[in-house]
């Protein structure tokens, strides 16, 4: 069971979902705070997506507030990289540079992409919760043997 | 919770119980950095505004070591609260942000910051943030002993003064913040050094012109502490007195090469600051004001007229001092006499030179104690928060210069070898200390990181000197930009203020001595000096900027006297 929790979050890192600041995360866990990492993802999905939705509103509009945009953008971006959502990351830089070049088009369609890398890490990251969770009791019983 | 003061039980288990206080509007953020912090045994106060934190730290005065914040926040700029922290408490700051473009790091710099991080932050980067805390704990240790703690507090009267854009206007404040920094830094030091705390030597104008002659026969190069204590004869003085004065000194100047190199670069948009600036002047300057407004417009005027000028400066990269001190002539003149002084002139548009110089000189002879300098300087320029205080000296090292035009030369190339090392440990030392607005040049900051880049410009400054055909007159001009450009820079550090007055004074010297011609641009370029109107807030003991004054006047009198503008 560990070692399918290893896998999972290893198959994480690899497709690139994750970066080395989960780890840190995972480092900064311990008895005062056993559930910190997932603490603060969910921290980071509630505070997220105010801000998703602002960017989703300001992206309504015609003509697009370019410079707003990158402000909310980098907002989100610095959330991201707290629990290292690398892909999503990587969505948030491209859809500054279109920004940038006001490139509305641009813009749209990354924010799209952006939303569901967002989602699908989201998904990934609760089931991976889920499954440390059901297993954690098993390890300290399993320890005090 | 270890409640570590700063007192004994603080140093025992320093860093363990650092107090630190983290600012970001992220509250995924500020999660994870408090839970990294306290794993770090720190103590860690969260704060998700910029309001919020600054009002816990003025409720709590000491009661934080360190301050960490984001760049960018809802409510303020972490820039400004930046400043504010730096300003008001003292503290050292680190900034950060998830975007690390060398701009905005500069831009923290400028503003004060003593590190700056980049998002995602790691563990092994907050474990030691202490030595930012320990770093200025020496340094004031430094600095008290050195009777430095005045430029600190000068220095921080300074920054402020730059802020509000280098008026008079700013006197009851940098008097205010005198205390203020006075008495932090003896609370502050008191515990680690009362051992080492000497009584503070009051650098006189008579004094300092003492050390500046010494410093000039022995040669900047050779110079040393004891070889100066010897030859200025001042039997109380100590050569931790004069080792200290000195490194200021150095400091001072070097920066006036990287403002002169600033003021290059600002040198269009100087008119625009002309205005606001004149309307700053404090309020004992009602009639300085008119002079001064009078003398921004005849600058600007002559700004237009001598375009190449600037332009053969900005190439050497002329010391912002010289610009300065150019203004400040060129100001002076305008000021006290009318036109007439102008027509004397040198031949260029610039004809404040002789006239501002002269006034200057005049003020000096009378060996006004600090406040007078001050009335007397006001008139002509806009003196800059603190650091722009040293920057009067810049009018008599014209005169100085003139008389020497080959010394400066070699002055100016070794003072650099000097200055960086000695600005580098100011800013470090002043970094929380002084978040005074960032300077837009980015060559200041550079100046101000970078030994090497300093070198360089006092390389190209000294180039600039030998280029220059020898006239008196232009050295005078030369003198505007860089007051402009140490103006428009508003150095966020004051310490590398106070250090490029002295560093202007000496390169001012040099470029004087080449008698470079492209001065007579900057001058007319540039509002008001500055530099006449800081010594009156920023001296907190007004001998110290009388001391520059004077020593500047000691070898040019007889030259002003005798109307040495004129070409």
């Amino acid at each position: 069971m560990q070692r399918q929790l290893a896998n999972m979050k290893q198959s994480l890192f690899d497709q690139g979902y994750l970066d080395e600041q989960f780890i840190q995360l995972e480092e900064l866990q311990d008895d005062a705070n056993p559930n910190f990492v997932e603490e603060v993802v969910t921290l980071y999905y509630r505070d997220s997506a105010r801000l998703i939705q602002s960017i989703e509103q300001a992206l309504e509009k015609s003509p697009l507030d370019f410079s707003k945009l990158e402000c909310l953008m980098h907002q989100f971006k610095g959330s991201s990289s707290s629990i290292g959502a690398k892909r999503v990351k990587s969505e948030c830089t491209q859809f500054k540079e279109y920004c940038r070049v006001g490139n509305s088009d641009g813009c749209k369609r990354t924010f799209q992409q952006l939303k569901k890398e967002y989602a699908t890490l989201k998904k990934k990251v609760e089931v991976y919760f889920q499954f440390a969770r059901q297993i954690g009791p098993v390890e300290k019983a399993c320890r005090s043997k | 919770m270890d409640s570590c003061g700063f007192s004994s039980p603080r140093t025992e288990c320093f860093p363990a119980g650092l107090r630190v206080l983290v600012v970001d509007d992220d509250p995924t953020w500020l999660k994870i950095l408090e839970k990294m912090l306290k794993k770090c045994n720190y103590e860690v106060t969260t704060c998700n505004l910029a309001r919020e934190a600054l009002d816990l730290l003025r409720e709590r005065k000491d009661g934080f070591d360190i301050v960490i914040s984001d760049v960018n926040m809802p409510d303020m700029d972490g820039f400004k609260l930046l400043e504010h922290v730096g300003l008001e408490m003292d503290l050292p700051v680190i900034m950060m942000s998830v975007d690390g473009e060398t701009s905005r790091v500069m831009k923290g710099v400028q503003h004060g910051a003593c590190d700056y991080l980049l998002k995602p932050i790691r563990m092994k980067e907050l474990r030691n943030i202490w030595q930012h805390v320990f770093r200025k704990r020496i340094h004031e240790v430094r600095d008290i002993e050195g009777h430095e703690s005045l430029d600190e507090m000068m220095l921080r009267g300074g920054a402020d003064l730059l802020d509000d854009g280098f008026f008079f206007g700013g006197d009851p404040v940098p008097g205010k913040k005198r205390k203020d920094v006075d008495h932090k830094s003896d609370d502050r030091v008191g515990g680690d050094s009362s051992s080492l705390k000497k009584a503070r030597v009051v650098w006189t104008v008579d004094l300092h012109q003492k050390f500046v002659k010494a410093v000039n026969l022995i040669g900047f190069e050779k110079v040393g502490p004891k070889k100066i204590l010897d030859l200025m004869g001042v039997p109380w003085l100590t050569r931790e007195n004069v080792a200290s004065h000195l490194q200021k000194y150095r400091l001072y100047l070097s920066r006036l090469q990287k403002e002169n190199e600033l003021r290059t670069a600002l040198g269009g948009s100087m008119h625009s600051d002309l205005s606001p600036k004149d309307a700053a002047a404090g309020p004992g300057n009602a009639s300085l004001q008119t002079l001064v407004s009078k003398s921004s417009k005849q600058s600007i005027s002559l700004q237009h007229d001598n375009p190449r000028i600037c332009e053969g400066l900005t190439k050497a990269s002329p010391t912002p001092m010289a610009e300065a001190k150019a203004a400040e002539i060129n100001d002076l003149s305008k000021s006290s006499t009318s036109s007439i002084s102008f027509d004397r002139s040198f031949g260029q548009s610039s004809d404040a030179k002789p006239e501002p110089a002269i006034q200057v000189q005049y003020s000096w002879s009378a060996g006004a104690p600090p406040l007078q300098f001050k009335h007397e300087q006001k008139p002509q320029a806009r003196a800059p928060p603190v650091g722009f205080k040293h920057e009067q000296k810049p009018p008599l090292r014209f005169k100085k210069e003139q008389q020497q035009q080959q010394a400066p030369l070699f002055v100016a190339e070794h003072r650099f070898d000097h200055a960086p090392v000695a600005v580098h440990h100011r800013t470090e030392n002043k970094a929380s200390d002084s978040p005074s607005p960032a300077a837009t040049d980015p060559r200041y900051s550079k100046a101000k990181r970078g030994q090497p880049s300093k070198a360089t410009k006092v390389e190209s400054t000294a180039a600039l000197f030998c280029i220059q055909p020898e006239s008196p007159f232009t050295d005078c001009l030369t003198m505007d930009p860089i007051l402009s450009s140490i103006w428009n820079s508003k150095t966020s550090h004051s310490q590398s203020l106070e250090q490029n007055l002295y560093d202007d004074s000496w390169h001012i010297n040099a470029f004087l001595g080449t008698g470079s011609a492209l001065a007579s641009d900057y001058t007319s370029q540039y509002p008001p000096n500055p530099y006449l109107g800081t010594i009156d807030p920023f001296c907190f003991n007004g001998q110290d900027l009388i001391t520059d004054v004077s020593s500047l006047k000691f070898p040019i009198d007889p030259v002003i006297d005798e109307g040495l503008y004129i070409a």
